[in-house]
């Protein structure tokens, strides 16, 4: 006995503030993701920063140095020196030493320890440079005797145990570590140690795209 | 004064709903109640540290030797540690944060074994979880601040642990710690501080407020005696007035102790690390609740790596979040297996559950062998027996663990035949 025919609308009360709701929280949502999206600044390469590269002189990272080349003197079997990259960039002399990667391990070995996978042709006099930074979560290495593996200097992390064998392209002999150190080909000059490019093999911390961009600027440079 | 406060907000109602709440007296019915008290000294101390606390990698004179340039950060520790209880006050920090993980440690066992996370407790079992997941990740930002070389350490370790998830590591990394990890990068330290104290501890309190709702709401366990004083009663004492003075000594009881600690054993001394620079350290270690996934990572071996998708999966990865967060959700999971549909009342007898027992000890003894793993590149130890002990000692733990409850099973059988007996016998 419905005095009026209840017609349907064509949008309920329930499905218009759902809809309204929705498009509200989306909306939100999305201005969120802009803010969360500017949490990370954009990428600064200062020179300090940048990819050490050939025609780099390596100079004492010990700051009591204050930047001077290496001594060959200094670089003996069993003794091995910690060194930055110095080199011009854009005109100017930089010591590369922003990041921890480019803290690079000079070590040497007697004739014909160094064997393959090392890549020889980047080794002069037996002396073979790596970066210092650990592979696995980016720690410095310490160069000490690793009996255990019968190696009587290798690259051993203090943080998770990674060993790297430096007379084998510092191959992981133990412990986590993905992939071996990155080596620095160099070449003995004028008594001192320059660089003949950049890292042979992806350091740490930086991916595959920023590695080939950065090294194709160095080529033009 | 009680009459003027009730005729406008009504606290006659709060003291009947919540100030009059019966609490249980038992021992380990305090565990959580240790860890609330460290979370408010750790308040208290933390905004006092804040207050002379420097969040900065600025180069600065060092407070000690003003031709040293060293970071703002570890400046300012080094000024806190000479202002007139400076030290102290980080000492006291330092102990409480220890203490706090210990208690909420012991606190979860004692609900794991007695069965409390049961129906309808299963929330606040997650809730406890997320406390102490997010305790633990508030002391490690904790640790970063001072930015010695320990500091920063650590923090690299950390960040390199966020950047090797595969796809979106990278950016997640840099999102977190404001852009890649470097000594001067000028965003990471204030970060983390803002995430030290703000973040963090805006949650663990949020997280601590429903924990304690839900508890009010639900009611303790109560322990066995309850059951023979007064069957499905609530047997206890009110919060106001009785268990507020055994809470206050509890709390002062606390408080001393770790005054005491404090006074005799220092902590984390910068000045013997040194401001943060790209040399390692010697022998580096995490703090003890951390020393499981220490121990993870260097088990992992170098070639547990592959791709997939385009994502790189790695050691690190592995190491670092893959095998901590199946650990966390194997602990998540535990009120899951429960499948009792009554709500629980008293807290029960671990002997009376010989394997869940057994399912939690050989659990804590898996992270005893990953932790003492964690000390494997010290003495140069091979992978491979730590391999073998995280299958045996857990299997050896759980079935040695049953075989000792029912060897008390039996014993207390036959001690209830023989006092029938003699009962039987006197009559
Ligand atoms: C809630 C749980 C908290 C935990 C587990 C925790 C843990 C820690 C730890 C382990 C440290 C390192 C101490 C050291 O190296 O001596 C630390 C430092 C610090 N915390 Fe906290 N904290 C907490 C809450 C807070 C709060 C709420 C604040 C501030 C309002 C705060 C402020 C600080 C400051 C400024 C430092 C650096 C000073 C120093 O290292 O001595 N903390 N925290
Ligand atoms: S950082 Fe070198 S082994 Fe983990």
């Amino acid at each position: 006995m419905t005095r009026y025919m209840r017609q349907d609308p064509e949008l309920t009360r329930r499905k218009f503030i759902n809809v309204a709701m929705g498009t509200t929280v989306g909306v939100g949502a999305l201005s969120l993701l802009s803010i969360v999206g500017g949490v990370k600044p954009a990428d600064t390469l200062t020179p300090e920063k940048r990819l050490p590269a050939k025609g780099d002189v390596l100079v004492y990272a010990d700051a009591a140095k204050n930047g001077a080349p290496v001594a060959l003197a200094d670089i003996k079997e069993g003794q091995v020196v910690y060194a930055f990259p110095k080199g011009k960039v854009g005109g100017a002399d930089v010591v590369k030493n922003g990041l921890a990667r480019n803290q690079l391990i000079i070590a040497k070995f007697a004739e014909g320890q160094i064997k393959a996978p090392t890549d020889l042709a980047g080794t002069d006099q037996g002396i073979v440079v790596y970066s210092r930074q650990c592979m696995h979560l980016g720690c410095a290495v310490e160069v000490k005797a690793y009996p255990s593996k019968n190696l009587q200097e290798a690259a051993v992390c203090p943080c998770h145990g990674g060993v790297y064998d430096m007379t084998q392209g510092a191959r992981v002999a133990d412990g986590p570590p993905p992939a071996p150190l990155a080596q620095i080909p160099i070449k003995v000059i004028g008594g001192q140690v320059v660089a003949q490019g950049t890292f042979l093999s992806l350091p740490y911390d930086i991916t595959e795209a920023e590695f080939a961009s950065q090294k194709k600027e160095l080529e033009k440079a | 004064m009680n009459q003027w406060l009730d005729d406008r907000l009504n606290i006659s109602r709060l003291n009947d709903k919540f100030l009059r709440k019966a609490f249980p007296v038992h021992h380990t019915y305090f565990l959580g109640e240790i860890t609330l008290f460290s979370l408010i000294v750790l308040l208290l101390t933390g905004v006092f540290l804040a207050l002379s606390y420097e969040p900065s990698t600025r180069l600065v004179p060092s407070f000690l030797d003003k031709t040293q340039m060293v970071p703002a950060a570890y400046s300012s520790i080094l000024r806190i540690n000479f202002m007139p209880f400076g030290d102290m006050l980080r000492r006291i920090h330092h102990w409480s944060a220890n203490l706090m993980v210990a208690a909420s440690i012991l606190h979860m066992m004692r609900i794991y074994f007695t069965g409390s996370f049961k129906k309808p407790r299963e929330i606040n079992w997650w809730i406890g979880m997320l406390l102490l997941v997010f305790t633990i990740i508030t002391a490690v930002t904790g640790y970063s601040l001072p930015y010695d070389n320990f500091a920063k350490t650590t923090l690299g370790v950390v960040v390199g642990i966020v950047a090797s998830v595969p796809w979106v590591g990278d950016w997640l990394a840099q999102a977190a710690f404001g852009g890649k990890f470097a000594l001067d990068n000028a965003f990471m330290i204030p970060r983390v501080y803002g995430y030290h104290i703000m973040l963090l501890p805006a949650i663990l309190l949020g997280l601590t407020g429903a924990h304690l709702l839900i508890m009010i709401k639900q009611k303790h366990t109560q322990p066995q005696y309850a059951k023979r004083i007064a069957y499905k009663k609530i047997v206890g004492v009110p919060l106001s007035t009785q268990q507020t003075p055994i809470a206050l000594m509890l709390a002062f009881l606390m408080a001393g102790i770790v005054i005491l600690f404090a006074t005799f054993i220092p902590v984390h001394p910068v000045e013997v690390f040194g401001p943060a620079s790209d040399n390692p350290v010697a022998n580096i270690k995490p703090d003890w609740y951390l020393l499981w996934i220490f121990g993870i990572l260097e088990m992992i071996p170098a070639s547990a790596k592959f791709t997939l998708f385009g994502g790189e999966i790695g050691p690190e990865f592995i190491g670092g979040i893959v095998i901590a967060t199946l650990t966390l959700l194997v602990m998540l999971a535990v009120p899951i297996f429960d499948q009792s549909k009554e709500n629980l009342y008293y807290s029960e007898n671990p002997t009376d559950h010989p394997k869940r027992l057994a399912g939690g000890i050989a659990f804590f003894g898996l992270l005893l062998v990953w932790s003492v793993a964690g000390y494997k590149n010290d003495f140069q130890w091979p992978v491979m027996p730590f391999y073998v002990l995280s299958v045996v000692v857990p299997l050896v733990l759980y079935f040695v663990t049953i075989a000792i409850v029912r060897g008390i099973k039996s014993f207390r059988a036959a001690d209830e035949r023989d006092m029938a007996q003699g009962a039987a016998a006197d009559d």
